[in-house]
C-alpha cells in the first residue's frame, strides 16, 4: 500500500507547481509528470490486487495523458507561443500559494467527511485526490493564460481519477476509457480555440477577452 | 564504547572524504548535461591540495575573526556530522548531545563566522555577500523550524535518530505530510547551501554572487578550509534529507565492518542519486532574482506548514 | 431486435450526416443532407418513443443504450428542435444577409459540427449507463463550443472560451458526484457492478445515503452549470447570444434540457435511499431553481440586446423547471416535464425570430429594431406571438405547464414558494413582452434607412411550425404525449 501512497503524495506536490509556475512549458511538463505518477498509482494497485483493468487503466493514463496530451499542448505552446511566460496574473504568488495551501487543507477536511468504505487505498489518498482536484480548479480560476487554465482543468481531472481509484477501484474499464477519451476530445477543441485566440488577439491571455458584459 | 567512538570517527572521515567528491560529481554531471566534457569528478581534491600548498595572505585590516573563521567553518559540519545518522541507524557516542534544533544551531555557527569574516575583511563584496546570505538564511529559518516541529510532531521527538526510526515505521496516514515536509526541507537545503535557484555556485560575476563573494578575500589554506567546509555543509544537509526524511535504507544497525561497508556503499549510491536530482533541478531552473527569494522560501514555508497541519487533520 | 435497430439507428443517422457533411465538396450537397437526415431521425426517434409509450423501457447494446419515459421526453425535444434548427439553418445561411458574412469552408465546419451536436444530444437521451450519460453531456459541450465561435470574431471567441472552461469545470464537479454515486452502490451491489440506470435504480433504496446525497449535490452543482442554473449561469447569456441563431436555438432549446435530464436522473436515483431526508435534495434543487428565476428575471428587465434577453429568459425558465422538480409534488413534476417540452419549442421559435431580426436589421440591439409590423407583417406576427408564447400568456402551451407548476407549488409546498414563482413569472412576462412589442410596433430609429428585403418562406416556415405546436399544446395535449409525461413523472417520483 505504501508505494501508492507515496506516489499519490508526489502527485500533490506536483500540483503545487501549477500554482507557482509562470512558464507554460513547465506547467505542461508538470501535467505530464502528474499523469505518469497517476498511472503509476494504478499500476502499483494492480500489483497489489491483481485486477487487470487497473494495469490497463494505468497504461491508458500514461499513454493518453502522460504522452499524447502533453505532446499536443507542448506543440501548441511551442509553435504558437515559443517560450512564453504568463505576464500578468489575477492572484499574486504569495496569495496564490497560501490559497493553495488552504485548499489542500479543505480537500483533506472534506475527505475526512466522506463516509466511504476503504477499498484498496487508505483515506489519506482521498484527501490528496480532493486536494489535487481543488488545486486544479483553483489554477483554472487564478490564471489568465488560456493554456494554464486548461492545464488546471486537466489536473483537476487527474485528481478525480485518483478519487475514482480510491472510492471505486474496480470501476469498469469501459467507463474509465470513456472518461479519458472525453479528455482527449477536449484537448482537440481546446487546441482549436487556443489557435483561434492566438489568431484573434495575438496571445493566449484571456484577459484580452472581456467585451461581453451584462 | 570504544567501538562507538571508532564508528563515529569513521562517519566523520566519510563526510570529510566524500564531500569534495559530491561537488566534483555534480559539476561533472552538469557539464555532461550541457554537452561539455567537464572536469574530472576528482577535480575538487586537486584544487584543495593545490590551495593547501599555497601561501596565505590576510588583509592588514582583518582581525582575529578573519583568521579563525576558516577553522570554524570547517569544524561545524564535522560536529554536525556527529549528531546525525550518517552511517548508523542507532545513535553513537556523541549523537545525543543535541537534537535537530541544536544541530541547526551548530551548522548556523559556521555561517555566522563566515559572515563575520567576510565583513571583517573590509571588502565591499564580502559585506554584500554577508548581508545577502543573512537575508536568505533568515528567511529559511522559519521553514527549518516548522520542518523540525512537523517531524517532531509526527515522530514524538526531535533527535534525528528517533525521527528516522518513527517516520518510516508508522502508518500510511503520515505519507502526505511527510512528502510535503521533505520537499520543503530540500528547498531550504538548496537555499542554505547556496545552490540554484537561489545562488549560482558557478557564477563568476561578483555582483550576482551570494555564497562565493564571502570567500573572495581568503587565500591558500584558509580558502581550502572554507571551500571544504562548504562542500561538507551541502553533504551533511543532504545526509539529513536522505537518511532522516527520504530514504533511510542501508544504515548499519551495529558497529561492524560489514555493516559500515554496506552503509558507505549505500550512502555513495544515495548521494549519486541526490547529485542527479540536483543537476536536474539546476539544469531546469535559472537563478531567481534576489527579490523573489522570499517567494521561494515562503513557498517552502507553506509546504512545511501544510505538512504539519495535514498531519493533525489526519488524526 | 427492433429496439436495438432503432436505438443504434437514431445515433447512426446524425453520425453519417456529420461524416457526409464533412466530406462532400459542395455546399449545396451539404444543404441537401440536412432535411433527409432530420426526417429519418425524426421517424426513428418517433417510432422509438411510440414503443416506449406503449411497451415500457427498451434497451440495447447490453444496457449501454436505454430508453424510458424520462429519456423519451428529452429525445422528443432534441429531435424536434434539431430537425427544425437544421431546416432553419439552410434558409438562414442561404439568405443574402448571411452570404457576405460567411467565409469559404465555414459551412463544412458548421454542418459537420451541427450533426455531431445533434448526435451528442441524442446520445444523452438514449444513454443507459450513468458513465455514458456523463460522457455524452460532456460531449455536447465539445461539439457546441466551436459552433458558438462560428462567426469567428473576438466576442464569439470569448463566449466560446468562457462556455468551454466553465462547462468543463462543472462537468468535472459532476464527475466527482457520479464517482461518489458509484461508491454509494458498492455496499449493496458489490465492488464491481454495472453502472447502468436500471441496475442502480433497482438498488436505489439500498445506496449509502450520505454518499448518494453528496453525489447528487455535486451533480446538481456541476451539471447545474451546464443547465444554466444561477449562480453558475454566467457563461450562458454570452454563449447563447453570440452563436448563430439556429445554434442558439439548439443550445437553449435542447442542450439545457440534456443537462437537466442528467440532474433529474440522478435525483431519482439518489432520493429513495435518503429515507426521511429526501426532502433535503429536493430543497437544494428548489433553491437553485428559485435563485435562477430571480437572477434571470432581474437581468431580463435591464437588457438592451434581444439575444441576451432571450438567454436570460432561458435562465429563468430552467430555474422554473428546476423548481418544479425541486418541489417534487406530482403536479409540479408533471408541469416541469411539460415545461421542458413547451419551453424548448417556444425558445427555439424565439431564437429563429432573433435570427430573422438579425437578417433584417443587422443588429442585436433592441433600440435598433422597430416597426417590424409595418415592414413585414408575417415576421412581425411570428415575433409578437412567439414573445407572448415564451412569456407564458394563454392560450399557449407554456401557460398550461407554468400554471401546473404554480398551482402545484401552492397546493403542495409553501404558499410563499408558489407566490414567489408566480410573482417572478409575472415580472418576467413584462420584461419579455414589453421590449418585443416595442420592436414590433414601435418606431425604431427613423434616421437609419431600413433594409426592405423580404425574408423568404423558407426562413419563416420553421417558426410557424413551432408556433402551431406551442399553440396546440395550449389547448390539447395529445394522448401519447400525456402518457409519456405521466410515465416520466413516475420515473422521477418513484
Amino acid at each position: 500500500m505504501l508505494p501508492e501512497v507515496i506516489l499519490a503524495a508526489l502527485i500533490l506536490l506536483v500540483s503545487f507547481q501549477f500554482i507557482v509556475t509562470r512558464r507554460l512549458g513547465a506547467a505542461v511538463f508538470a501535467y505530464a509528470l502528474q499523469s505518469w505518477l497517476l498511472g503509476g498509482v494504478a499500476i502499483a494497485l494492480f500489483a497489489d490486487s491483481g485486477l487487470i483493468e487497473l494495469l490497463l487503466f494505468g497504461l491508458l493514463i500514461i499513454i493518453v495523458k502522460g504522452v499524447i496530451i502533453p505532446q499536443f499542448l507542448g506543440y501548441r505552446t511551442k509553435s504558437v507561443l515559443a517560450g512564453r511566460r504568463e505576464t500578468s496574473y489575477y492572484v499574486r504568488f504569495p496569495t496564490a500559494l497560501l490559497l493553495g495551501a488552504g485548499l489542500t487543507l479543505v480537500g483533506f477536511l472534506v475527505a475526512t467527511r466522506i463516509p466511504f468504505a476503504p477499498q484498496l487505498l487508505p483515506e489519506s489518498v482521498l484527501g490528496i485526490a480532493m486536494a489535487v482536484f481543488l488545486l486544479g480548479l483553483f489554477t483554472t480560476t487564478a490564471r489568465r493564460d488560456a493554456i494554464l487554465q486548461v492545464v488546471g482543468l486537466f489536473a483537476a481531472e487527474n485528481g478525480l481519477l485518483l478519487v475514482g481509484l480510491v472510492v471505486a477501484p474496480s470501476l469498469s474499464l469501459l467507463i474509465e476509457f470513456a472518461i479519458v477519451l472525453d479528455i482527449l476530445i477536449a484537448v482537440l477543441v481546446v487546441g482549436f480555440l487556443v489557435a483561434r485566440m492566438h489568431q484573434e488577439v495575438a496571445s493566449t491571455d484571456t484577459s484580452e477577452l472581456t467585451r461581453l458584459r451584462g | 564504547m570504544l567501538a562507538a567512538a571508532l564508528g563515529q570517527l569513521v562517519a566523520v572521515l566519510t563526510v570529510l572524504a566524500l564531500a569534495p567528491l559530491l561537488k566534483g560529481v555534480i559539476e561533472n554531471l552538469k557539464a555532461k548535461v550541457q554537452s561539455r566534457r567537464g572536469a574530472s569528478p576528482f577535480q575538487p581534491y586537486y584544487d584543495l591540495r593545490k590551495l593547501l600548498g599555497k601561501q596565505r595572505t590576510v588583509t592588514p585590516e582583518a582581525s582575529f575573526i578573519f583568521r579563525i573563521a576558516p577553522y570554524v567553518v570547517f569544524a561545524t559540519p564535522i560536529a554536525f556530522a556527529m549528531l546525525i545518522p550518517v552511517l548508523t541507524a542507532m545513535p553513537l557516542s556523541w549523537a545525543l548531545m543535541a537534537d535537530m534544533v541544536g544541530s541547526g544551531f551548530v551548522i548556523g555557527i559556521g555561517g555566522f563566522f563566515a559572515n563575520l569574516a567576510a565583513m571583517d575583511s573590509g571588502s565591499p563584496f564580502g559585506g554584500l555577500g554577508a548581508s545577502r546570505s543573512r537575508f536568505v538564511s533568515s528567511l529559511a529559518e522559519p521553514t527549518f523550524i516548522v520542518v523540525f516541529f512537523a517531524v517532531g510532531f509526527i515522530s514524538g521527538g526531535t533527535v534525528p535518530f528517533v525521527v528516522n526510526d518513527s517516520l518510516f515505521t508508522s502508518s500510511s496516514q503520515i505519507v502526505p505530510s511527510h512528502a510535503l515536509v521533505a520537499a520543503a526541507f530540500l528547498m531550504v537545503i538548496l537555499a542554505e547551501a547556496g545552490r540554484l535557484p537561489i545562488d549560482n555556485p558557478n557564477s563568476s560575476q561578483e555582483l550576482s554572487m551570494i555564497e562565493s563573494s564571502r570567500l573572495l578575500e581568503f587565500s591558500g589554506p584558509d580558502q581550502a578550509l572554507m571551500e571544504w567546509g562548504g562542500f561538507m555543509k551541502l553533504f551533511v544537509l543532504l545526509i539529513v534529507w536522505l537518511n532522516v526524511l527520504v530514504l533511510p535504507l542501508g544504515l548499519a544497525n551495529a558497529v561492524s565492518v560489514e555493516g559500515f561497508a554496506v552503509a558507505v556503499a549505500t550512502l555513495v549510491a544515495k548521494m549519486f542519486g541526490a547529485a542527479v536530482l540536483l543537476v536536474g533541478i539546476e539544469s531546469a531552473l535559472a537563478k531567481i532574482r534576489i527579490l523573489r527569494v522570499p517567494e521561494y522560501l515562503g513557498g517552502s514555508f507553506v509546504l512545511a506548514f501544510l505538512g504539519l497541519v495535514l498531519y493533525t487533520v489526519g488524526h | 431486435m427492433i429496439n436495438s435497430f432503432l436505438l443504434i439507428g437514431v445515433l447512426a443517422v446524425p453520425l453519417i450526416a456529420a461524416g457526409a457533411s464533412g466530406l462532400v465538396r459542395r455546399d449545396e450537397t451539404r444543404y441537401a443532407i440536412v432535411i433527409p437526415s432530420a426526417l429519418v431521425t425524426v421517424a426513428l426517434a418517433g417510432t422509438l418513443i411510440a414503443r416506449v409509450v406503449s411497451g415500457g423501457p427498451v434497451s440495447a447494446l447490453g444496457g449501454w443504450l436505454y430508453m424510458d419515459d424520462l429519456n423519451a421526453v428529452v429525445l422528443l425535444v432534441v429531435m424536434f428542435v434539431s430537425a427544425l434548427a437544421g431546416a432553419y439553418s439552410i434558409a438562414y445561411f442561404r439568405s443574402p444577409a448571411q452570404g457576405h458574412v460567411l467565409r469559404r469552408g465555414e459551412l463544412r465546419k458548421y454542418f459537420a459540427l451541427f450533426h455531431l451536436f445533434t448526435l451528442t444530444m441524442v446520445l444523452v437521451s438514449v444513454s443507459g449507463n450513468l458513465a455514458l450519460l456523463w460522457t455524452a453531456v460532456t460531449a455536447t459541450t465539445f461539439a457546441s463550443a466551436p459552433l458558438v465561435d462560428f462567426y469567428g470574431s473576438r466576442e464569439p471567441l470569448e463566449a466560446a472560451w468562457k462556455f468551454l472552461i466553465l462547462a468543463v469545470a462543472g462537468e468535472l464537479v459532476a464527475l466527482l458526484g457520479f464517482l461518489l454515486l458509484y461508491a454509494a452502490g458498492i455496499a449493496a451491489l458489490g465492488r464491481s457492478y454495472s453502472f447502468s440506470i436500471p441496475v442502480v435504480s433497482g438498488a436505489a433504496a439500498h445506496l449509502s445515503p450520505s454518499l448518494a446525497g453528496l453525489g447528487f449535490l455535486l451533480v446538481l452543482v456541476g451539471f447545474g452549470t451546464k443547465a444554466g442554473l444561477a449562480p453558475m449561469h454566467t457563461w450562458l447569456p454570452d454563449a447563447h447570444s453570440q452563436a448563430p441563431a439556429p445554434v442558439c436555438a439548439m443550445l437553449s432549446g435542447a442542450e439545457l434540457n440534456c443537462a437537466m435530464l442528467a440532474i433529474v436522473r440522478v435525483l431519482s436515483l439518489a432520493t429513495p435511499s435518503q429515507g426521511g431526508k429526501g426532502g433535503d435534495l429536493h430543497a437544494a434543487l428548489l433553491g437553485f431553481g428559485l435563485l435562477s428565476m430571480a437572477v434571470g428575471v432581474l437581468f431580463l428587465i435591464s437588457q438592451r440586446n434581444y439575444k441576451r434577453l432571450l438567454a436570460y429568459s432561458s435562465v429563468e425558465q430552467m430555474g422554473l423547471i428546476a423548481a418544479g422538480f425541486g418541489i417534487g409534488a406530482p403536479l409540479t413534476v408533471l408541469g416541469a416535464l411539460l415545461q421542458m417540452v413547451t419551453h424548448s419549442l417556444a425558445k427555439t421559435l424565439m431564437f429563429f425570430n432573433a435570427g430573422n431580426l438579425l437578417l433584417r436589421f443587422r443588429s442585436t440591439t433592441i433600440a435598433d429594431v422597430g416597426a417590424v409590423a409595418r415592414a413585414a407583417p408575417a415576421t412581425a406576427a411570428l415575433l409578437i406571438l412567439g414573445a407572448l408564447a415564451i412569456a407564458g400568456a394563454p392560450p399557449f402551451g407554456l401557460f398550461v405547464s407554468e400554471f401546473a407548476i404554480v398551482s402545484g407549488a401552492l397546493r403542495h409546498s409553501d404558499w410563499a414558494v408558489g407566490s414567489l414563482i408566480a410573482g417572478l413569472l409575472l415580472i418576467g412576462f413584462i420584461g419579455l413582452v414589453v421590449p418585443f412589442s416595442r420592436m414590433t410596433f414601435g418606431d425604431g430609429r427613423p434616421s437609419e434607412p431600413q433594409p426592405r428585403e423580404n425574408l423568404g418562406v423558407a426562413v419563416l416556415a420553421p417558426g410557424y411550425v413551432l408556433l402551431a405546436a406551442v399553440l396546440v399544446l395550449g389547448f390539447w395535449i395529445p394522448g401519447p404525449l400525456h402518457s409519456l409525461v405521466v410515465g416520466a413523472s413516475r420515473v422521477v417520483n418513484r
